[in-house]
């Protein structure tokens, strides 16, 4: 530690010397080899003959000399496992080195362009003519290899699902939650998982509560949603709907989390097979679900299959540290290997073994930047590619430079005004409140032509989005007043009054303190318009994000502003079934929750769109959320490095500009 | 003087223990935790995920069983895993205090050569021009914040000139080797370190004024003075060795804070140290790193503080510590 210290100190004093004449830069001409790993000694693929893989390399190349194409990115956390890796840059790493075993096109639409060809599930009916099960078929490709020479089979995908599946898997993928045969029984360690559960189920249905307990559910009730006491006891109109079914749901919450903290108690493990991943032969895998999930083909499919050999060594349920352990150093089938993070720059290689042919990029550098500095450092000529934050004086500085290509790409998620519909009971009012948002001006001036006004709450990337739908509640004042009116409030001295109470609002938004967001102008004409209509209209705006979700979470907030990010299924269970867990605005509606199961429960495109043209009326109709915008990321590239004609065409946000990196050439000058 | 530090050591650990019971408990309540950061935004989280998430990453406990748990590992030297970073918190902060370091103390050499020397001049021609320009340009370093001077100096010197990088540790285009490699590092310091110093000189500056200006008046420095002493000897002979007893004390007292990184400068200039890491940290709700990155602060600024009031009694021989 002292020698460390001293020579620390003399490095500095020579530092400090030496500055001054160091202004321009040149490529080292005659640096040794970085590394030893990146050229390895290499198995013949397998099968080489009758495939297109006949005309790979034997060998990777060394690629340590060569000057690399430069990306602007954010903080990398250095975690790179396909398992482990949360951030969207880490993320960005693991795509490129490892392979995705189902590819998807440009609307998400699964095809063949994975490691494995994409086959339609295949569905068992029962004798009811229900589908009971639906099997997923991934066919491995011949002879595909990953960065090391080894060939991939079988066995890496069902090692990568068997990571993704075990007990103290800690990372953020959620693959375990598709209905997967048996998936339950091997993470809770108990053959009889689907039995047990089901007769919680049915106990908490068929509980009958005590008098105690009517009671303080009615007074906990009655204070919820600022009613009489009353209305909640058993002669009451609400008591079966609310008091009841909240005792049962209760009961039923609590017994669950009483049997699963249980089983997480006990480590001896019971189960260790997945009963519906099954290995068919060497490059064969097949999956069963339960029923039909037309989310299942992103969950299975969209996995990176990992190496099994680099990965796995040890591998046993419950002890994931070996993997854990690769997550700084990931290898893979992806198109660039790994080679090293250090003074915050992540450096790639070209992988000569990629499926698609191997990248005419050799190198490709991540250098950590700040994201006030992603335009600058493009400019600069730091780096190539970046993506600044989308505003309009970003978008007006890069048309300015002739040197910079951008693209602008839908982002994945649209931004909304919600009402919670326990707070703000009466929809008439909901319905006026929403009279008073002028979206457009405030979209405009937010973000210009980087934003565009939407007429339903959905990411309009979605397949599912409806194309023709127009507007169903614009800016009026007058027509507001009539909805109020039509609630039964009255103007006294000025206040809209009803049972000797104000109409009252309050709208919480996450500006930063400050009012920075693109629907505060939107709350702020509530409040100024509702204030002439005689409302009382609250804004708080939280300088701290997390205490907003806090807030929001706990349903404390009547109308809030906040945005959804979307996925490429457009699902709806999760935020407007009257049992999903984000369902923020309460919305209880048993059509709708009858559609949404409906929708999830076929494969059928055309007719899940129509459902879900449906389901969004009525979300609509119960004026619980307002959309408000979809907007657009921007990212840049530099000219004069980067040929820009071999970038992909028509990208989205599934297809995004390195969604064919193999072809990506720089320009002659670059070279 | 034996005595002494024992007694400053055991005072320390029992400082620690309190320090960190305060950490973990204002840790745990900041508002969202590392599980809902993870599981935010994904539509199929169940509250069963959640739930057990929350066990694997020992966050289903309350505040005060989860601090017994951190200080029965901690007490073995076992800080945990970083959650964020997924590696023992210990490797991080030992590979990272380097970066944070070197920056640091360079800076600090820097602003002792330039602020030792200008404090004792600006003191000897007390209220001259020079004496005024000098505390102009300290206070003006003073208040300028960091972000800010930061954002000037890259617009002057990388956007404008053209002469240094605008940021980064290193030029990642190209894979620069040995001397080469230790040129470009040191480039990409210059604007960092200027806004280490620019911005601590002050301090420092007014400080040795200050104790030169009290020394000045002592009677042994009359009494050189009287016995008709050379202007220059008075001050570099008598007055000098003097002011140096506080400033030696306070320059060991800070040195172990140069580790700990500077968590706005760094960010700005995308330097993987420990203050950019440990806000990183923050932001994700990394509880070991965070518990762990604190407890190194405060095991820092304590080691400091005993290493000044040492220093106190082996530079100045009248001092006995007991």
């Amino acid at each position: 530690m002292h020698k460390k210290f001293i020579s620390l100190l003399l490095v500095a004093f020579l530092l400090v010397g030496v500055l001054a004449a160091c202004g321009q830069k040149t490529p080292a001409e005659n640096n040794e080899p970085t590394d030893t790993n990146t050229e390895q000694e290499t198995e013949k693929p397998a099968d080489t003959e009758d495939n297109e893989s006949a005309e790979r390399p034997t060998e990777q190349g060394d690629y340590s000399n060569e000057p690399a194409l430069v990306l602007g990115a954010n903080d990398f956390n250095g975690v790179f496992s396909p398992f482990f890796a949360t951030t969207g840059y880490d993320m960005d790493i693991v795509e490129m080195v490892h392979a995705s075993l189902i590819g998807f096109d440009r609307n998400s639409q699964p095809d063949n362009s994975g490691l494995a060809e994409y086959i339609e599930p295949e569905e068992v009916k029962g004798e009811d003519g229900t589908i009971e099960k639906t099997i997923y078929t991934f066919k491995l490709k011949e002879g595909l290899v990953f960065s090391d020479g080894t060939p991939i089979t079988a066995d890496d995908v069902i090692f990568t699902y068997y990571v993704l599946c075990d007990p103290n898997y800690t990372g953020s993928s959620t693959i375990y939650t598709t209905p997967i045969l048996g998936v339950n029984e091997y993470r809770y360690d108990d053959v009889d998982y689907a039995d047990k559960v089901a007769k919680i189920k049915e106990e908490a249905d068929n509980y009958e509560p005590t008098e105690e307990e009517i009671e303080k559910k009615a007074e906990q009730l009655a204070e919820a949603y600022g009613m009489d006491k009353a209305d909640f006891m058993p002669d009451g109109p609400y008591y079966e709907d609310y008091n009841l079914a909240g005792i049962r749901q209760d009961k039923y919450n609590a017994d669950i989390t009483a049997y699963i903290q249980s089983n997480l108690e006990k480590s001896e493990g019971h189960v260790e097979e997945i009963e519906g991943i099954k290995k068919i032969d060497d490059r064969t895998v097949q999956v069963t679900i339960a029923g039909v999930d037309p989310k299942a083909i992103y969950n299975l499919g969209a996995i990176r299959v990992a190496p099994k050999h680099y990965y796995g060594e040890g591998f046993k349920k419950g002890d994931l540290s070996m993997v854990e352990a690769k997550s700084g150093e990931p290898m893979g089938a992806g198109p660039y290997r790994f080679h090293s993070f250090e003074n915050n720059v992540v450096t790639l290689v070209a992988n000569d073994f990629f499926y698609k042919g191997a990248p005419h990029v050799k190198k490709i550098k991540y250098q950590v930047t700040n994201t006030a500095n992603k335009l600058e450092g493009v400019k600069l000529g730091e780096f190539d590619i970046s993506d600044p934050s989308a505003s309009m004086e970003t978008l007006a500085q890069v048309e300015a430079e002739e040197d910079i290509h951008y693209e602008l790409i839908d982002n994945l998620g649209y931004g909304y005004i919600g009402i919670n519909a326990e707070r703000i009971t009466d929809k008439n009012v909901r319905k006026g409140i929403f009279h008073l948002m002028d979206r457009k001006p405030a979209v405009e001036a937010y973000y210009g032509n980087l934003a565009s006004v939407i007429e339903r709450p959905m990411s309009r990337v979605s397949w599912a989005y409806p194309k023709d739908a127009t507007e169903v509640y614009g800016f009026d004042p007058d027509k507001a007043m009539e909805y109020f009116e039509a609630a039964g409030y009255k103007l006294e001295d000025g206040k809209l009054m009803k049972d000797g109470k104000q109409l009252t609002i309050e709208i919480g938004i996450p500006a930063d303190g400050k009012g920075d967001h693109p629907s505060y102008p939107i709350v702020l004409g509530v409040k100024n318009e509702g204030e002439k209509l005689g409302m009382a209209v609250n804004i708080v705006d939280y300088a701290d994000g997390n205490k907003f979700f806090d807030d929001l979470d706990a349903g404390k907030l009547d109308i809030w502003c906040a945005a959804w990010q979307a996925t490429p299924d457009p699902d709806m269970y999760q935020t407007y079934h009257s049992q999903g867990p984000s369902n923020h605005y309460k919305i209880k509606d048993s059509e709708l929750d009858q559609l949404i199961i409906d929708a999830r429960s076929t494969n059928d495109m055309e007719a899940r769109k129509e459902m879900y043209a449906k389901a969004l009326d009525i979300v609509m109709d119960w004026a619980v959320e307002m959309p408000v915008y979809q907007r657009k990321n921007m990212y840049i590239f530099n000219k004069k490095v980067i040929d820009i004609d071999t970038l992909p065409k028509d990208m989205t946000p599934y297809y995004g500009y390195f969604a064919e990196i193999e072809n990506l050439k720089l320009t002659e000058a670059a070279k | 003087m034996k005595q002494f530090i024992i007694r400053r050591i055991l005072l320390s650990i029992l400082i620690l223990f309190g320090v960190s019971i305060i950490l973990y408990a204002l840790i745990r309540s900041m508002p969202g935790d590392y599980v809902t950061s993870i599981t935010a935004g994904n539509p199929n989280v169940t509250p069963e995920t959640i739930l057990r998430l929350k066990k694997l990453y020992g966050l289903d406990t309350g505040i005060i069983e989860g601090y017994i748990k951190w200080l029965g590992q901690a007490l073995r030297g076992n800080f945990g895993e970083s959650f964020i970073f997924k590696r023992p918190v210990t490797e991080i902060i030992s590979s990272k205090m380097w970066i944070s370091f070197s920056l640091a103390f360079t800076a600090f050499v820097i602003q002792i050569i330039i602020a030792v020397p200008l404090g004792i001049i600006s003191a000897t021609k007390q209220y001259s021009k020079l004496d005024y320009f000098v505390t102009i340009f300290a206070l003006f370093g003073i208040s300028l914040p960091s972000f800010f001077f930061a954002a000037v100096l890259q617009r002057i010197f990388a956007i404008g000139l053209g002469i240094l990088p605008l940021q980064g540790m290193v030029t990642a285009r190209y894979d620069y080797k040995g001397f080469r490699l230790i040129l470009d590092i040191a480039k990409h310091f210059v604007m960092p370190i200027m806004v280490f110093v620019v911005t601590g000189i002050g301090g420092l500056m007014r400080y040795s004024r200050g104790n030169m200006l009290e020394v000045l008046s002592a009677d042994y420095v009359r009494t050189a003075r009287a016995k008709g002493l050379s202007e220059n000897k008075v001050i570099y002979k008598h007055a000098f060795r003097n002011t140096l007893i506080p400033i030696v004390t306070m320059i060991g007292g800070s040195i172990p804070g140069l580790f700990t990184g500077a968590v706005i400068t760094e960010g700005i200039f995308a330097i993987d140290g420990l203050g950019s890491t440990g806000l990183l940290a923050m932001r994700q709700g990394d509880i070991p790193f965070i518990m762990a990155f604190n407890i190194f602060i405060a095991v820092m600024t304590l080691l400091g503080t005993l290493i000044s009031d040492i220093l106190y009694a082996v530079v100045d021989p009248r001092v006995r510590l007991s």
